[in-house]
């Protein structure tokens, strides 16, 4: 029952768009007909360009998505571990966590320039803490019983945090990873439309300042559908991977 | 040393050493810096205050801030509304969740062109682009805190005669407040993203213009001065957020305490 | 002695796609005015359809229900009702005073008649003092208490009770059900309950319906004539009261 409302609603939302630009009120505006930006958009999936604007795009968010787990998970259960070390970096990482990137990138195109690097940085920037944080509550959502009875079987440390702690704090590990899959992708498209990095944000700045209404149109409906695949893959993904929890 | 963690003072005073090494780290290590990108932390200092008590306060930061909050505004008030309605309603939200999950997948920096090309450079184009981004987080968990009503609920008050007005104001919508807050401040980042990227992509006033404008010029320590300035104030809106969050919530914060 | 409510040949059906359920067949029955009954059955027997018959929640596939002459349409006037799940039930976001001043909004009270009705309601359950907590402040059996000032406090003509103590402890429960007694001495309200716990209906009621079968018809009607007051010490040690459960006990198990 689903896919034929989406179906439904989709027409219908372009024949607003199509009828609100030939007719009114945004008839001979700025804005693009849905028939053009459509026709746009289906030549740009033939364009070799397209492809390798999405390709920088993902590969931006995916390193720095693979760089910021890499960092926090570690670095998470560390200071999960001890409650000093948690309300130490509590404040420090709180705030950075709330600090968007966008409003660090005109000190990062001063040391990076408008590169790849670039983006990924803030990819890292943007995800890192967020992820150590919610790691490290995860690791300290462990049950205590659980632990104690680790403890009175003799078992060590290191088997604690591998046998008790890790798998506890997993389920909050993949919420952290499915918010910061998608948070990703919106950061390396803002590096590029902000920041100049490569990818589709800068094509979509590029093709707004030239005046080509057709294809800005066309790049922001690329986006989204980008941004859905990859939240559907990540559930789908996690679904499989995590099948003991129930969200 | 647990148990000792369970002072407040203590944990404040254990929370603010880190900050306050970095801080004094930054200060220290910039101090004879040469690096053009990195001037010393007492040069941003000086500079920061010379920018912002109270110079360039009126020109850039005030209508930051206020498209922002009326933006914002609009934003959640819609979200609010149109969250509510859908939420109410199966046969309603069916045709609009496809559309609504298209458009929330799309970045909020990213329509910003949109909107450019729609209201043209002005300050409704700001506004505009941030109320529509602000909509988005609100409206998702407002359907979805209406969605979960709890039923046994609905159902005292419908035998103890509620009216549709009291169903609404004393059942539904604080039913649904904690979701709809947590909307509200996802709802408050991304109006605050979308805010200065709508300046530095509008070109004209605005911190984000300033900082970006800065950065262009090579004015490094105006450009640091931009970014500390951007970066307080995101982190005080989330703090303002929480304490507002915390009272209006109160009930809620309360009973997952004691639930722990 | 006047009829309060008269439930006249009420069948239901539940309709999905698939297949039509039917939990009801032609159920009987008039409670008399100032009269406390219960009604026991096997669980799954739609017990707790009856009373979302009751309350108006939802409309039999046939037959009507009438309370005092007056069909059921929406909710009715004057009822209250006491469910089983009390954190469900109470409203965690308003004090136990608003929790309970809220069904008194729509009644013809001033401020100060409303808040008379909470203090004495709160003193009624003895809770007095408990008006600026919240619900989930209190243990499960002052919730409990909670839920009946509120019922009370709407001075309902009918009080609606399902399941109201299959979520305390058997202490507060023993503590609940001689508070009901109280509260049946005090104002005399036609109450109607719901509940699993044999001894419970013995001890409570001047009537039990038994609800047998599939779909469900009142199988008996059994009148317990054990004198009031009554108190846990005494009535649960009385022949009458083990007479009547193992009868009542052995026709919901269907074994006579």
């Amino acid at each position: 029952m689903r896919a034929p409302a989406g179906l439904i609603s989709a027409v219908v939302a372009i024949v607003i768009w199509q009828a609100a630009t030939t007719i009114w009120p945004l008839a001979n505006s700025s804005v693009p007909t849905a028939t053009a930006t459509l026709a746009r958009l289906w030549e740009m999936l033939f364009m070799s360009e397209t492809w390798a604007s999405i390709w920088l795009t993902v590969q931006m968010a995916l390193l720095g998505f693979l760089i910021a787990l890499a960092i926090a998970i570690p670095f998470g259960v560390l200071i999960g571990l001890s409650r000093f070390a948690l309300i130490s970096t509590k404040f420090t990482f709180d705030f950075f966590k709330v600090i968007p990137p966008i409003v660090i990138i005109p000190i990062t195109i001063l040391v990076f320039g408008p590169t790849q690097q670039m983006g990924v940085f803030l990819v890292v920037f943007a995800l890192v803490f967020a992820l150590a944080i919610q790691t490290a509550y995860g690791v300290r959502d462990t049950d205590p019983v659980l632990i104690e009875t680790m403890k009175c079987y003799g078992l060590g440390r290191t088997r604690q945090v591998l046998y008790a702690r890790l798998p506890a704090a997993a389920p909050f590990i993949a919420v952290g990873i499915r918010i910061s899959v998608s948070a990703a992708m919106i950061v390396a498209v803002v590096a590029g439309l902000v920041g100049g990095a490569p990818g589709l944000g800068r094509d979509l700045l590029l093709s707004q300042t030239s005046g080509e209404n057709a294809q800005t149109f066309a790049i922001v409906l690329i986006l989204g559908i980008l941004g859905l695949a990859i939240s559907r893959l990540v559930v789908l993904i996690q679904r499989r991977v995590i099948f003991w929890s129930p969200s | 040393m647990t148990s000792l963690l369970n002072s407040r003072i203590i944990r404040f005073l254990v929370g603010i050493w880190l900050p306050l090494l970095l801080i004094w780290w930054w200060w220290t290590a910039s101090a004879d810096s040469v690096d053009p990108f990195f001037p010393p932390l007492s040069a941003i200092w000086e500079q920061f205050k010379f920018n912002w008590i109270w110079q360039l306060f009126p020109v850039h930061v005030v209508p930051s801030l206020r498209n922002l909050f009326v933006g914002y505004s609009i934003g959640i008030i819609a979200g609010v509304v149109f969250g509510a309605l859908l939420g109410s309603s199966r046969r309603v939200s069916r045709y609009f969740e496809p559309l609504i999950d298209f458009f929330r997948s799309i970045p909020p920096v990213a329509t910003v062109p949109v909107f450019i090309l729609l209201f043209g450079l002005d300050a409704n184009m700001r506004i505009a682009a941030v109320a529509v981004a602000a909509t988005f987080p609100t409206l998702l968990s407002t359907m979805q805190g209406f969605r979960g009503t709890d039923s046994t609920l609905l159902d005292t008050g419908n035998v103890f005669r509620l009216t549709k007005f009291q169903m609404m104001w004393k059942l539904r919508i604080p039913s649904a407040s904690p979701l709809i807050w947590s909307g509200f401040q996802v709802s408050l980042q991304i109006a605050f993203v979308v805010t200065i990227a709508s300046e530095i992509l509008g070109s004209g006033f605005g911190i984000g213009a300033f900082t970006v404008m800065s950065s262009d010029s090579f004015m490094i320590l105006d450009a640091w001065t931009g970014v500390l300035l951007m970066g307080l104030i995101g982190f005080a809106l989330n703090v303002i957020f929480d304490i507002i969050e915390k009272r209006s919530l109160h009930w809620y914060f309360g009973q997952k305490k004691l639930t722990r | 002695m006047t009829t309060a409510i008269a439930i006249n040949h009420v069948s239901m059906e539940y309709k999905t796609p698939k297949a039509t359920t039917h939990v009801l067949e032609n159920v009987s029955y008039e409670v008399q005015d100032g009269h406390f009954v219960s009604i026991v059955g096997p669980s799954g027997v739609g017990k707790t359809t009856l009373i979302r018959l009751l309350t108006g929640l939802a409309k039999p596939t046939a037959g009507e229900i009438l309370i005092r002459g007056k069909r059921i349409e929406d909710a009715p006037e004057g009822l209250a009702v006491v469910l089983q799940d009390y954190t469900r039930s109470l409203m965690p976001w308003l004090t136990v005073e608003k929790n309970i001043a809220l069904p008194l909004r729509n009644q013809p009270l001033n401020k100060a008649e409303r808040k008379q009705r909470i203090t004495e309601s709160l003193v009624e359950v003895g809770l007095e003092g408990s008006e600026s907590k919240y619900p989930w402040q209190l243990s499960g059996g002052m919730q409990q208490r909670v839920s009946i000032a509120r019922a009370l406090a709407v001075r309902p003509n009918l009080l609606v009770m399902d399941e109201p103590f299959a979520s305390v402890d058997a202490q507060t429960r023993f503590d609940l059900e001689d508070l009901v007694l109280k509260v049946r001495d005090d104002f005399g309200i036609t109450t109607l309950m719901v509940t699993h716990d044999i001894d419970e209906a013995v001890y409570l009621s001047d009537e039990i319906v038994v609800l047998y079968g599939k779909p469900a018809a009142v199988r008996d009607i059994v009148k317990i004539d054990i004198p009031f007051p009554r108190s846990q010490m005494t009535t649960r040690n009385d022949h009458r009261f083990a007479d009547l459960r193992t009868h009542v006990y052995g026709m919901v198990r269907g074994l006579e």
